[in-house]
């Protein structure tokens, strides 16, 4: 029985859709992560794995917010800080989330990896279409006192597209 | 197995830019230490030289290469019509890469990093960062920079 086919059989369990469940019905799990002080959030599914302690290898002609390269297994891989592309502020992270793509390479600088949690939907708040300043948000809630934006991994990496022409 | 790509490495302090040794016919020294002339004439072939220096120290914000150290021609072994070499003052060594150790730029940004000559990275033994350079690709951007035209 492979890890899948276990995770399927869990939650068929009974009682298991109890905690994925909030009283207002539907909810969604999000891998939260904080970059400096601050939180966001990604699908779990997207982040395929979290590395740390590998050197950040800089590349020229890129925009400020991709401070290089790290070497993830043998596989170079373009490392974006959120801290500059949100912040311009620089950081130094101190774990990457290498993102589960299926045509590229990519990882997330991180400080540290906070939790998945089960957020209801209800509590999920979206931005009005085009609104320019949300681009890289899919959604928006309230979590440990913070409210936590939902990475578009997809607007990202189009923003890089962009910046390279 | 075991295909290894003939290189000049340059030490270029926190990592080594790699250029295949197969994109030259060969080398020639540059008499005097003065400024570099826009053409030189190397085994009866007139060649238009490029200046490789500046376009590196641009690239990778690199400090300025010492003044009057020997200037090396890297006779590009192309077919054109006008023949260029790429001319540097920086030390260089011969040496030999496994082709496999090669690994190409994630997808996002390797059609950005390819118009400027970077086609793949190396991690080396000690994790020292390797550069793979096209010079072909980076001569477009060469022709016309200053100290290289007529």
């Amino acid at each position: 029985m492979s890890a899948e086919d276990i995770v399927r059989a869990i939650e068929g369990m009974p009682g298991q859709e109890v905690q994925e469940e909030s009283a207002a019905g539907e909810s969604l799990r999000f891998f939260i992560f904080s970059v400096g002080d601050a939180y966001f959030a990604l699908p779990p599914e997207s982040v395929r794995e979290i590395v740390s302690d590998l050197e950040i290898f800089p590349l020229p002609a890129c925009p400020p917010y991709i401070p290089g390269l790290i070497n993830c297994h043998g596989t170079p891989h373009t490392v974006f800080s959120l801290m500059v592309l949100f912040r311009n502020e620089r950081d130094t992270p101190a774990q990457f989330l290498v993102l589960n793509l299926p045509d590229d390479h990519v990882a997330f600088g991180c400080t540290e990896a906070i939790e998945i949690a089960t957020i209801p939907a209800a509590s999920i708040s979206t931005f009005p279409e085009g609104d320019a300043g949300s681009r890289h948000f899919t959604g928006l809630f309230p979590f440990s006192g913070q409210r936590v934006p939902v990475l578009s991994v997809p607007e990202i990496l189009r923003q890089l597209e962009l910046d390279l022409g | 197995m075991g295909d290894v790509a003939a290189v000049f490495r340059m030490d270029l302090g926190t990592f080594d830019l790699l250029l295949p040794a197969s994109d030259f016919c060969g080398l020639a020294v540059l008499p005097g230490s003065g400024d570099i002339p826009a053409r030189g004439d190397f085994k009866g072939r007139k060649y238009e030289l490029l200046l490789l220096d500046p376009a590196l120290e641009g690239l990778f914000g690199l400090e300025p290469c010492t003044a009057g150290s020997e200037a090396v021609a890297f006779l590009a072994a192309g077919r054109d019509e006008s023949p260029r070499a790429f001319v540097s003052r920086r030390a260089f060594e011969i040496g030999a890469v496994p082709l496999r150790d090669f690994r190409l730029p994630p997808r996002g940004i390797k059609a950005s990093l390819a118009r400027r000559g970077l086609m793949a990275f190396r991690f080396a033994t000690g994790q020292r960062f390797q550069i793979l350079l096209d010079p072909g690709a980076l001569a477009s951007g060469l022709r016309g920079e200053k100290g290289a035209g007529p």
